[in-house]
């Protein structure tokens, strides 16, 4: 694996990463979540500019997809760039591909990310999958403080089947998505909580000061960039079952280590709505559990692994 | 917990028959709202104080039973077997300001106090943390300039647990600023309705307004409101923070046992030996908890608590976010979007909301001195490790 970005990937992320800045971040998080809904603004933003379909090019490939995915999230972009840029070109013919498009499974109940929002969701089914749209499926959203847009889902239609083993495919691509997006709200949040232990003075220095807690923000920058080399390395190989699911289970434990240390390291300011903290930390809730969570990820490791 | 002996079993004998003749029944449906659990609440503690219950660790002469540790246990374990409402919003004012009058008060300010305390007449909270004073509470800044036989009060506190319903304030403020740190506070009664006091309710992540700010401008204190002398505050503050990692934590193990039965019936659903394995680990880690806490109340006397009671803290507080981010592991998505109405942010026994008892335990280990802070205690003053260098220390 190149560990280093090729010349093109580099200004793709740059691009995207300007283009991230001016159109997502806090403020626009705080905008959507009074809202209550998603930022189609952003994903056609993202769309229009060819970010979205960056794994079906063939030097860009979906290490770049996940790139921008990791990068969408750090910049608290509510939109469904993973399910769009990983997963759905991965399932769905390039030319078919709706532009929001969310994803669920059968498997596990509850509620779907930005499954109101979306013109289209991906309903995995066992080892295969079924592209529904809009007019097939209803919503009940569900109140929620995690800074995503949750509903539940009614399927009526019967979908378009997306070809035997799509499933599997699918749920693949989801995992390093969502090992992805936690890679980069963990980031996110962390990079808030370093800001606030260099600004807040304590004992006469700043918390950044005293080495018992640096170590703490250490090992939690690692784990973080642990999962997101995952994520990036189940990406270049296509999202083998092995390392996708590793990925995923690396970023599950990433994020639950995060959101106790950027909470604990921000005190008391940090459990406060007008602090940014939360618009990141308490999205990795719904990423922790998304797709069966933990349990549903070592299962897939063990089997992708040893074929348990 | 504790083999009871002849006179603790007629202790217990006569508390579960007033219990079973006087505790109300149905309360928590009518627990809705924070107005309605306080008038639940306030409605039980005069009660208990009708007939002698309400403040067992109180010497006898203020309204109390002098009851021994023992005593206050068998009356947390009843409590909880007869499902009574806990007395959480007065838990200020029981626990910590009472604590803090009966060792450091004058008389006069106890005789003022402890029978409206007990009458459940007056809510406190506590003003200790500042904006710039967290975990290094003694660098707050809160001035207290004496004028006569009164102090001038000027500044901010923050963090205040329901001040916005409070009566009065356990304050501690700066009167001498020219000193070390820890030399110049000075420890105040505020009586929260005098002219200059503005609170504002700081929302939580969740949405409540359960903390606040008080911003003090030109605030008149007579000096009968200060406890003991001028410039000790620092010091007597220490018994107030010591007793919330006391007997204060009685009624935490109930609830933590609570939780880990409900972690046993979702462990039971979802079958596994993993499954029971968690639940039978923290049901284990809630017995280690009962230990410690037995061992440390019996070794410190109520009101001076030693040290050790940091242990106890740290290892509440850790174990309740554990326990309860495995049980959310368990439960999935689902269960952190059910959440019940009115949640008591200090009940002893779980209301079946995982979700809001997961994000409160976060809280846990951040007030009433930080486990970071507990950690230092621990170290210096429990195991003799050295001390951080500090260099505010050398300030004269």
């Amino acid at each position: 694996m190149e560990m280093t970005l090729s010349p093109t990937q580099q200004a793709v992320l740059d691009a995207c990463t300007t283009a991230l800045g001016r159109a997502a971040g806090p403020a626009r998080a705080r905008e959507l979540r009074s809202a209550g809904g998603a930022d189609d603004r952003l994903l056609t933003l993202l769309g229009e500019a060819g970010y979205l379909d960056v794994a079906l090019d063939e030097e860009s490939g979906p290490l770049t997809a996940v790139l921008i995915t990791e990068l969408a999230a750090r910049h608290l972009a509510l939109a469904p760039v993973g399910a769009r840029s990983l997963v759905a070109p991965a399932v769905i013919a390039a030319e078919q591909l709706p532009e929001f498009v969310t994803i669920m499974d059968l498997a596990f109940g509850g509620p779907v990310r930005y499954a109101a929002q979306s013109e289209a969701l991906i309903v995995l089914d066992g080892h295969d999958a079924r592209l529904f749209t809009a007019a097939e499926y209803t919503t009940t959203a569900v109140e929620t403080l995690f800074g995503y847009p949750l509903a539940r889902v009614e399927l009526q239609g019967g979908g378009v089947d997306l070809g035997a083993g799509s499933g599997d495919v699918a749920r693949r691509w989801w995992r390093v998505a969502i090992a992805a997006e936690i890679a980069g709200t963990a980031r996110a949040a962390l990079d808030l909580t370093i800001d606030h232990m260099q600004g807040r003075v304590q004992f006469g220095k700043p918390l950044s000061a005293l080495q018992a807690l640096q170590h703490r923000v250490i090992e939690t920058h690692v784990l973080i960039e642990g999962a997101m080399w995952m994520a990036r390395e189940a990406a270049y190989h296509g999202a083998p079952a092995e390392s996708s699911s590793s990925a995923a289970v690396a970023a599950v434990e990433a994020a639950g280590r995060t959101l106790f240390e950027v909470h604990q390291l921000s005190g008391s300011i940090g459990f406060t709505d007008e602090y940014d903290l939360t618009l990141s930390s308490l999205r990795l809730q719904t990423l922790r559990t998304e797709a069966g969570g933990m349990a549903a990820h070592s299962r897939a490791l063990v089997a992708g692994r040893w074929g348990a | 917990m504790f083999d009871d002996d002849a006179d603790l079993q007629a202790f217990r004998l006569r508390y579960r028959e007033f219990l079973h003749e006087f505790a109300p029944h149905g309360w928590r449906a009518h627990a809705t709202t924070t107005d309605a659990t306080l008038d639940i609440q306030r409605s039980w503690l005069r009660t208990l104080a009708a007939h002698g219950w309400a403040a067992p660790h109180w010497p006898a002469e203020y309204g109390g039973m002098d009851a021994t540790l023992a005593e206050q246990i068998v009356m947390q374990q009843e409590n909880s077997r007869a499902g009574a409402p806990a007395v959480t919003m007065f838990g200020m004012a029981l626990v910590h300001a009472a604590a803090t009058l009966l060792e450091f008060g004058s008389e006069e300010q106890r005789r003022r106090h402890l029978p409206h305390i007990l009458q459940g007449d007056e809510i406190w909270c506590q003003g200790f943390s500042e904006p710039g004073a967290g975990s290094d509470l003694a660098a707050l800044s809160t001035r207290a300039v004496r004028d006569g036989d009164r102090y001038i009060v000027n500044g901010q506190k923050i963090w205040s647990s329901g001040a916005d319903r409070a009566d009065r304030c356990l304050l501690l403020c700066r009167t001498d600023p020219d000193v070390p740190k820890h030399q110049g506070i000075t420890f105040l009664l505020l009586d929260l309705r005098s002219p200059g006091i503005e609170i504002r309710p700081i929302v939580s992540l969740l949405g409540s307004g359960e903390f606040c700010e008080v911003f003090m401008t030109d605030v008149v204190v007579p000096v009968t409101d200060r406890v003991g002398e001028e410039n000790e505050g620092w010091h007597i503050c220490q018994t107030t923070l010591s007793t919330e990692r006391g007997p204060y934590l009685l009624p935490v193990v109930n609830k933590l046992r609570d939780e880990c039965a409900a972690m046993w019936t979702m462990a039971e659903a979802i079958g596994t030996d993993h499954a029971a394995q968690v639940a039978a680990g923290f049901h284990a880690e809630v017995a280690i908890l009962s230990e410690l806490i037995d061992r440390t109340l019996l070794q410190a006397a109520f009101g001076k608590s030693g040290n050790e009671s940091s242990i106890l803290k740290v290892y509440y507080s850790e174990l309740s976010q554990r326990l309860t981010t495995a049980a959310l592991e368990m439960a999935g998505l689902d269960a952190q979007l059910a959440w019940t109405e009115a949640f008591d942010l200090n009940s002893d026994t779980f209301d079946g909301s995982w979700g809001l008892s997961h994000y409160w335990s976060w809280s846990w280990t951040i007030a009433g001195g930080s486990n970071e802070i507990q950690r230092n205690i621990i170290g210096e003053r429990v195991l003799g490790l050295p001390r951080e260098p500090r260099p505010e220390a050398r300030r004269s």
